[in-house]
């Protein structure tokens, strides 16, 4: 009876980690839902989007050391795809008469579709993986960048499949901040659950020292990749959530404005732990937040007090910044976030505290 | 495989492995590191390798361990040859090292650093994790399992290299001037771990070091190198007696003159 | 015949862009191991400096309405300036950082100058008219070659040798080269950071204005997000060219400009759109084949 009472204790610490990011993040929705306005709403379910985005990122950057700057290609991919399949029925004939008949003429339900979106994204992430993953980690820093570069340039020629450069309307938005919220719960799950695993060890441990680890028998190419397509499938997710929020769509959502935020959110946060992740999204996404009522204007008794437009990138630049130079690390350093004490764990702990393992 | 070593002490039913490099040649640009090196080690033997600096010992480990390949020579750990074989599929083969910087895994724990060394066996975390506290245990390094490995002492950090290259469950050990940086007490404490090992791990183990009391202490026999050869191979009390080895310490003055404990 | 070397001046002159530009990121890389965002910045502030902050479509002239030496001189030392300020504002701080980190502040001030130029002057792109004269067309041994890809052929020929003098034969130059090489080696035997770094800065900034002025008088354009574009052709360059070696990061950007406009005449049309992705593919094959690039620095991890 105490051993089973035993083994729920350690899992449930062993979950502390993750169950401190949910937590909070499900509180967030509810209030949210509960009493904010509708402009709320959308702040909180954007930024829940951000946290798969950020956190998809995490799992292959945060645990492997070496920095994707592509990735959101694989958003593109998703987004594009989930769009082919659930959007249009009456327009896509004419507008994107490059696609092939049967999806022409098809509409799919959306949770099929999603899947097959992310399935998509998978795959792409593990080809182009597999091709870059041979590559060091600034070449392979380039080489995704590069991956992004064509993704964009081939998309916004392809016309006739994705209408090019115009944005594609009309998209069916279902995603609501259950939806949302949903999805970044069960990124976060597959992010630990990765790096508590036998292979997220061992990618971290070539993180620390390449040569070290493949001299104990860990092929750096093979952990690199899994970490990779993981990363590109849950991209994958974020690519189709943002579809299917904005009802809008276009190649340049997913080029170097999304890759500097998601990549900026993840290192202010901490790129060394989940927590990090999830941090450096919310905290940014606030002070964007804070800043955008700004400049929209607050009342000040009978005068609208506003910043100029375009104070909020300036401003959110110098933030950036400032809590580098504060902070080198990030702002969780390297930090998962456990309770009880609110004791910082390392991120290397798999949140079994510092308690002895049990013989 | 390697997992059955680490309780059972060795399996002596089989016959020994035997790791053997043949005529092994490294040049780079106009250098010269090895030329025409032979090695032959067995599992459950304690071998020294002793030279100069520069004399090419850590080149040789990085060839037997495929960091480097040779211009021209074999390796053959049982017959297999190793030519070719990326570093992490020599390793997964049975041939593991400690480095002369140490190289541990800064942010991960001391455990995890173990863990990490068990998985190409192919085993779970969990079975990983409890083979890398019995190494702890039998290291001495129990209190240290949860440490950071980035903040450990000097001593410890060595040990914990060892710690690491013995929990992939290796048939051979290569260890890197393991007691540089150490005093006396503490390179004590090293022979006797290195004693250990061959009964404890089953593994054979192929030792590098300037420090004469070590190697006459813990080795079986030594080979001896100099400026990328192999100028000699023999026990401990032969080789002290080499005028070829005071040689190449001393400089062919010196060959001739008696005084044997000089060599640091 | 005559075709063929059409092509061929135009891939020398958009090469010889990209040369500079890849040869400032490569300067800065090789020291700091800070990938310079901000490099494309450099260029677009040198390329606004000639005007006057205004919201209009008209530009209304700054610098660029005083005469041309003494334009070039203002623009060149405004740009380089700004140079020295952002290493001592926002890079300094974060000297021996990760690259992770170091990737982002830099990105951040990259981020940072771009509003702040659209904040001053918004993001419409804006006509320019500099040196009409030098576009024009000159007639060269039959080829009909446009005055301005001369000059920037010219200028950036000049520039190279100059620098090459520079850090061959100073000492400045030296500790610098020398800090490309192995920046930690390097102050270890008395080279001075503070020097060295504001040295490859202040080269940067002036290699950045110096592609301001060709690229505005080259396009008619002020446009904020050209210097963006710039930054990561160079950068490509730069690191097929071979990180920490400053001639393969001029190499790398001859070879991109060069295979740029080979594309651009070779491929059929309706594959031309494309051109920048097969650019893009041979970055990512060339990286294959040479991981460090073409020119493969000297060091190697010891083991």
């Amino acid at each position: 009876m105490t051993e089973a009472r035993d083994f729920c204790v350690r899992q449930f610490k062993a979950g502390m980690p993750v169950l401190c990011l949910v937590v909070p993040l499900a509180l967030a929705a509810l209030v949210a839902d509960q009493y904010g306005s509708i402009g709320v709403v959308r702040s909180v379910t954007e930024a829940l989007i951000k946290i798969v985005i950020v956190v998809g990122l995490y799992i292959f950057i945060g645990n492997s050391g070496v920095i994707s700057l592509g990735s959101t290609a694989f958003m593109a991919i998703a987004a594009y795809a989930t769009t082919w399949q659930t959007c249009c029925s009456m327009m896509k004939p004419m507008v994107m008469s490059g696609l092939p008949e049967f999806l022409k003429q098809t509409t799919v339900p959306f949770a099929p579709a999603a899947g097959i979106a992310i399935g998509l994204a998978g795959l792409a992430a593990f080809l182009s993986g597999f091709v870059l993953m041979r590559l060091s980690g600034l070449a392979a820093s380039i080489g995704t960048l590069a991956l992004l570069f064509i993704v964009n340039v081939a998309y916004s020629n392809w016309d006739s499949v994705t209408m090019g450069a115009s944005s594609v309307v009309g998209i069916p938005t279902y995603v609501t901040v259950w939806l949302a919220l949903a999805a970044a719960v069960l990124s976060i799950v597959v992010a630990y659950a990765f790096q508590t695993s036998r292979a997220g060890l061992a990618l971290r441990a070539t993180r620390e020292d390449e040569v070290a680890a493949q001299a104990i028998g860990v092929s750096i190419y093979r952990m690199r990749l899994l970490a990779f397509t993981i990363s590109g499938a849950v991209l994958g997710l974020a690519g189709v959530l943002h579809a299917h929020f904005l009802g809008v769509l276009s190649i340049d959502m997913f080029f170097m404005q999304l890759t500097f935020l998601s990549i900026s959110m993840l290192v202010v946060g901490g790129m060394g732990s989940l927590a990090g992740a999830v941090v450096g999204v919310v905290f940014l996404s606030i002070v964007i937040e804070v800043f955008r009522t700004l400049e929209r204007g607050i009342l000040i008794g009978d005068t609208k007090a506003s910043l100029p437009a375009g104070t909020q990138e300036l401003v959110l630049a110098a933030i950036m910044l400032c809590v580098l130079i504060w902070k080198r690390d990030g702002i969780m350093s390297w930090k998962e976030i456990t309770w009880p004490l609110m004791r910082r764990a390392p991120a290397s702990d798999a949140g079994r505290g510092a308690e002895a393992p049990s013989r | 495989m390697g997992m059955q070593n680490l309780s059972s002490g060795g399996d002596f039913g089989r016959a020994p492995s035997r790791l053997v490099a043949k005529g092994v040649t490294v040049t780079f640009g106009g250098i010269t590191a090895l030329s025409d090196v032979d090695l032959e080690l067995e599992q459950a033997e304690i071998v020294g390798l002793i030279g100069p600096n520069g004399a090419g010992k850590t080149t040789l480990v990085n060839v037997l361990t495929g960091f480097q390949s040779p211009t021209r020579g074999t390796v053959e750990l049982d017959g297999v040859d190793l030519k070719g074989d990326r570093p992490f599929r020599v390793a997964a083969r049975g041939v593991s090292r400690t480095f002369q910087a140490g190289r541990l895994f800064k942010r991960l724990t001391v455990r995890e650093n173990l863990e990490v060394a068990g998985f190409h066996t192919g085993c779970s975390r969990r079975q990983a994790r409890e083979s890398a506290d019995r190494i702890l245990e039998q290291m001495n390094l129990t209190a240290c399992a949860d440490t950071i490995a980035g903040s450990l002492n000097y001593g410890h950090e060595r040990r914990v290299g060892i710690g690491r290259a013995l929990a992939t469950g290796p048939k051979f050990v290569l260890m890197d001037e393991p007691a540089s940086g150490m005093n006396d007490a503490e390179c004590e404490e090293l022979v006797a771990c290195i004693l250990d090992i061959p009964g404890q791990f089953g593994c054979g183990v192929l030792l590098i070091e300037h420090n004469m009391t070590v190697i006459l202490k813990a080795c079986e026999r030594i080979q001896v190198m100099d400026g990328g050869r192999r100028i000699a191979m023999d026990r401990p009390d032969a080789i002290v007696a080499d005028p070829r080895v005071r040689a190449a310490y001393f400089g062919t003055r010196h060959a001739t003159s008696a005084g044997g404990n000089g060599i640091h | 015949m005559a075709h063929i070397l059409q092509v061929l001046v135009d891939a020398v002159s958009l090469g010889s862009l990209f040369a500079l530009v890849s040869l400032s990121i490569g300067l800065v890389f090789g020291i700091m191991r800070l990938i310079n965002f901000a490099q494309g910045d450099f260029v677009t502030i040198g390329a606004y400096s000639l005007l006057a902050p205004a919201a209009g479509a008209t530009p209304v002239l700054f610098l660029g309405a005083l005469p041309w030496p003494l334009m070039l001189v203002l623009v060149l030392t405004v740009v380089v300036v700004l140079a020295l300020l952002t290493e001592r504002i926002a890079f300094r701080p974060l000297r021996n950082a990760e690259p992770a980190t170091l990737l982002v502040s830099s990105f951040a001030v990259s981020y940072f100058l771009q509003n702040l130029v659209i904040v001053l002057y918004t993001s419409r792109p804006k006509a320019l008219s500099l040196g009409a004269e030098i576009s024009n067309v000159v007639n060269v041994f039959g080829l009909r070659v446009a005055g301005i890809q001369l000059l920037t052929i010219g200028v950036t020929a000049v520039l190279l040798v100059g620098i090459s003098a520079f850090l061959r034969f100073t000492s400045l130059g030296l500790q610098m080269r020398a800090s490309a090489e192995n920046f930690r080696m390097a102050r270890l035997l008395g080279v001075r950071a503070n020097r060295v770094i504001a040295g490859a800065f202040a080269i940067a900034g002036f290699l950045g204005g110096v592609v301001a002025l060709l690229l505005t008088v080259q396009t008619g354009v002020v446009d904020v997000r050209a210097g963006a574009t710039l930054v990561v052709f160079g950068f490509f360059a730069t690191v097929i060219g071979g990180m920490g070696s400053l001639v393969g990061a001029a190499l790398g950007g001859f070879l991109v400009g060069t295979v740029s406009a080979v594309l651009q005449t070779i491929l059929p049309a309706d594959v031309r759109p494309f051109r920048d992705a097969f650019v893009f593919a041979a970055v990512i094959l060339i990286l294959l084949v040479r991981p460090r690039g073409i020119i493969a620095s000297k060091s190697k991890e010891r083991v």
